[in-house]
């Protein structure tokens, strides 16, 4: 084996990875690739650099590989990756050349539909036009970059204020949900890009967003143009601003909920799209909300996170929560104000941006977030900024009054829900028929605020799947099930999951068939198939470890039966230090980290992402790839021995702390 | 370069004398806060423009702000958004109503932002195409508030 040099980059129109081959021409695949030794490598490299200015290529690097047979391997896994595709996909990348992945007839839509007609919160036109207009100013930044007025560094920042990133193998476009809610529509607008611009799939993220991993840059501002018929975007789902604001995926239909938090989650999209004064913060920020005294948002792991509540009166306020995040420094956030009233939201909102605007870390990409600002003035401090902010903003300014909530609370689509009895005969026959039937019902089921309703979780998460992806024939089945039976409603969930929120209980059999017929009736919500999975080194650059392939032969060594069994256990699988799966709030979380070339898997207990907001705590060393299902599965035997009753895992945790669990890493090897 | 609220390039009348130098006297000098004092003293008057950089405390300077006819707030990068709050508080708070001056590398793509921040002028690259800057301007006159929060919030705050 001969050590040698490799270039690999991404082509600047389509984002396909290319390297550089021995006449300095740029090739698609690793075998046509040229290999250099120290001194070829330097004209190799000036090569590149010249590649980059005539805007043919972006982002070369230099990488190390070895030659096996002749052919090189690049030594670096994720190399190896970019090489070959996603390796929970073998149909998909470089590993794919020559059969296009699967299509159905690809039928446009009949769209643009009027302003109004499309989403659950309904556009004016002026509204409509707003995202029209992106989509053109960014067809003439993507036409200037094209051309080489724009060089990356500073296109960059356009892309990313539209959602587009470039990754391992090509661009991706993250598109918004706000509040995860989307109409049937919206979702069959969204297969439909999926189709015709990508490859078939979208994946949910954590933050209720969908993302594509395959499109064209030439394409994007089509795609925007043609999300925006259907009043979908993809403003501020990057970049260092106020983030898609997020909230509970029952939200609008849970029994326990206090207020509808979409009207206060559309009020701070529609204040924070294009801020004047808060697009270019030190880092993103994240704000969710909740209407719901049981927190299904993770509101207390945002950077603002807000519990909408009523008073004694009945008048709505809001508790609010500052400075909470994952990523490297997991925080839990600071409760900043008991009591916030209605009328005051936006002003101390604003508040609490702009002493992070001025004061947050620019010097440290790591030390940017709000929460490290909180803990470097000590929360005390921080609190009293904020209001002394808030008591100097202008008078005049900013007041949430009654009339413009509920101005935006009529735009929304209210559903016609029926008056319905409670209970329904043919339900409660099924159920006691059909024991497949009765356990989905049991764990993916939620309970509707207006009698003999029922909100359904679609599983994506299905034996073998990857976690939060739906094939765009997916979305089609699931838009027909909520157009004839959710009232035309759907909602995505930080957890990767769609919700079907307003099901009539006399239909729910005939829905769970449904989904069934369509391979989404998996019953695991909850329990610990019900994995979230960033993508990880499959697909993201920033990634130490593969995260999919980790979560899925977890998966397998535990059959329904044992899952229904072990009860509830969220189990979590980052790709890196940034957290984005959320693994420090998993009852057990999985980190990936790189450790010398190979992968390894660092394993936390006990946090929770809920009222009894925690941090879980490191079980020990990390462990290798393969031994991470044999650790897993340790983990949950001692559980099975320790728990008393019907204890969950979260709960035998904490009574029993975290000593009886290191056990599996003596035993181990 | 300097343009105008409106985007068109206008002579810049200014100087900007650097930190190191001992600034001489002239009308329209800008000066950076340290340099303020010395040059008040030896020549008896102040100087009518400031320089600032984005990390200014406004409350510090807050003395000054009735002798000033321009106050220059400078960008260190484009995605550095402090400055965009520096003018805020300059305009809503401390009530100052001169010409207020972006400086630094800012794209006209920001333009809208800058003027709805209250600056009214700005010094930018000559590498950019002055007709960005303008039609940017131009852009932004015509926008209509364009969510509906803005249409209802300027309805209950007239």
């Amino acid at each position: 084996m001969n050590d040698c040099h490799l270039i690999c980059a991404n082509r600047l129109d389509d984002g396909a990875v290319v390297w550089l081959d021995a006449g300095h021409e740029w090739v698609e695949t690793l075998q046509q690739a040229g290999t250099f030794d120290a001194q070829a490598l330097v004209s190799a490299t000036l090569a590149a650099e010249a590649a980059v200015l005539a805007n043919q290529v972006v982002a070369p690097t230099p990488c190390e590989a070895w030659l096996v047979d002749g052919r090189p391997e690049p030594k670096s896994l994720r190399e190896r990756l970019r090489a070959r595709g996603p390796s929970v996909r073998s149909d998909l990348g470089k590993q794919a050349a020559g059969t296009p992945p699967s299509s159905i007839a690809r039928m446009r839509p009949v769209l643009p539909v009027e302003a109004g007609q499309a989403g659950v919160y309904r556009y004016d036109r002026f509204e409509r036009e707003f995202l029209k207009d992106r989509a053109r100013q960014f067809e003439q930044q993507v036409a200037r970059r094209l051309s080489g007025e724009l060089d990356e560094e500073a296109f960059k920042v356009y892309r990313l204020m539209n959602g587009l990133y470039l990754q391992l193998h090509g661009y991706m476009l993250r598109v918004a949900i706000p509040y995860g809610t989307l109409s049937a529509l919206q979702l069959r607008q969204l297969a439909y890009v999926a189709h015709t611009y990508d490859k078939g799939y979208g994946h949910l993220t954590t933050r209720q967003n969908i993302q594509f991993n395959w499109p064209r840059l030439a394409d994007t501002p089509e795609i925007l143009s043609v999300l925006a018929d259907a009043d979908l975007h993809c403003i501020q789902t990057s970049g260092n601003c106020i983030r898609n604001v997020t909230t509970d995926h029952f939200a609008g239909a849970a029994e326990d909920e206090v207020l509808d938090p979409r009207v206060h989650a559309e009020i701070l999209r529609q204040w924070s799209t294009e801020h004047p004064e808060f697009t270019y913060l030190p880092r993103k920020f994240k704000i969710a909300i909740t209407g719901s005294p049981k927190d299904r948002a993770a509101v207390r792991f945002h950077d603002i996170g807000i519990l909408a509540q009523r008073n004694a009166q009945g008048e709505v306020g809001f508790q609010v929560y500052a400075g909470g995040g994952l990523g490297r420094t997991p925080i839990v956030g600071t409760r900043v104000r008991e009591w916030l009233p209605e009328r005051e939201l936006l002003r101390y909102v604003e508040a609490i941006l702009r002493v992070y605007n001025a004061l947050g870390r620019r010097d440290n990409l790591y030390k940017a977030r709000i929460k490290i600002l909180v803990r470097e003035l000590k929360p005390g401090r921080f609190i009293e900024m904020i209001e002394e902010e808030f008591a100097s903003l202008p008078a005049d300014h900013q007041y949430l009054e009654p009339a413009i909530v509920q101005g935006i609370h009529a735009r929304f689509v209210q559903p016609a829900f029926e008056a319905l009895p409670g209970l329904c005969d043919s339900f409660l026959r099924a159920r006691a028929d059909d024991n497949a039937f009765a356990s989905w019902v049991r764990t993916n089921t939620h309970p509707h605020k207006k009698r003999g309703y029922i909100s359904a979780v679609i599983s994506l998460k299905p034996p073998g799947g990857i976690p939060g992806d739906i094939s765009a024939e997916e979305m089609l089945a699931l838009a027909d099930l909520a157009e004839a039976y959710s009232l035309n409603e759907i909602r995505v969930s930080h957890e990767q999951n769609v919700v079907l929120p307003h099901i009539r209980l006399v239909d729910l059999y005939s829905v769970w068939q449904a989904l069934r017929q369509a391979g989404l009736a998996t019953s695991n919500i909850g329990l610990l198939s019900d994995t979230i999975a960033c993508p990880g080194m499959d697909y993201c650059s920033l990634a130490t470890a593969r995260s999919v392939p980790v979560a899925q032969r977890i998966a397998q060594r535990f059959d329904a039966a044992r899952q229904q069994d072990i009860g509830e256990l969220k189990l979590n699988v980052s790709g890196c230090i940034n957290a984005c799966a959320h693994h420090h709030v998993a009852h057990i979380g999985i980190l990936g980290l790189d450790k010398a070339g190979h992968e390894n898997y660092q394993i936390t207990l006990g946090g929770s992402a809920e009222e009894d907001a925690a941090v879980g705590t490191i079980l020990g060393r990390s462990v290798p790839f393969e031994e991470v299902p044999d650790i897993v599965e340790a983990i949950v035997a001692i559980y099975l021995q320790l728990r008393e009753d019907d204890e969950r895992f979260l709960d035998t945790y904490r009574r029993v702390g975290i000593e009886p669990f290191k056990e599996v890493l003596r035993d181990a090897r | 370069m300097l343009v105008d609220h409106e985007g068109q390039v206008q002579t810049d009348n200014w100087r900007y004398p650097s930190s190191d130098a001992l600034p001489t006297f002239a009308a329209r000098t800008v000066l950076q806060p340290q340099q303020w004092d010395d040059y008040h003293m030896r020549f008896g008057q102040p100087a009518e423009g400031l320089w600032l950089a984005a990390d200014q405390d406004p409350a510090q300077v807050r003395a000054l702000l009735g002798q000033l006819t321009l106050i220059v707030i400078e960008f260190a990068k484009s995605r550095d958004g402090r400055g965009f709050t520096l003018a805020r508080l300059l305009r809503e708070r401390h009530g100052f109503t001169g010409d207020l001056r972006a400086a630094g590398p800012l794209l006209p793509d920001q333009f809208a932002m800058l003027l709805q921040c209250g600056f009214t002028s700005a010094l930018v690259s000559p590498s950019v195409p002055a007709q960005r800057w303008h039609a940017a301007a131009a852009s932004h006159r015509q926008a209509r508030p364009r969510t509906l929060l803005q249409r209802l919030s300027q309805r209950s705050e007239a």
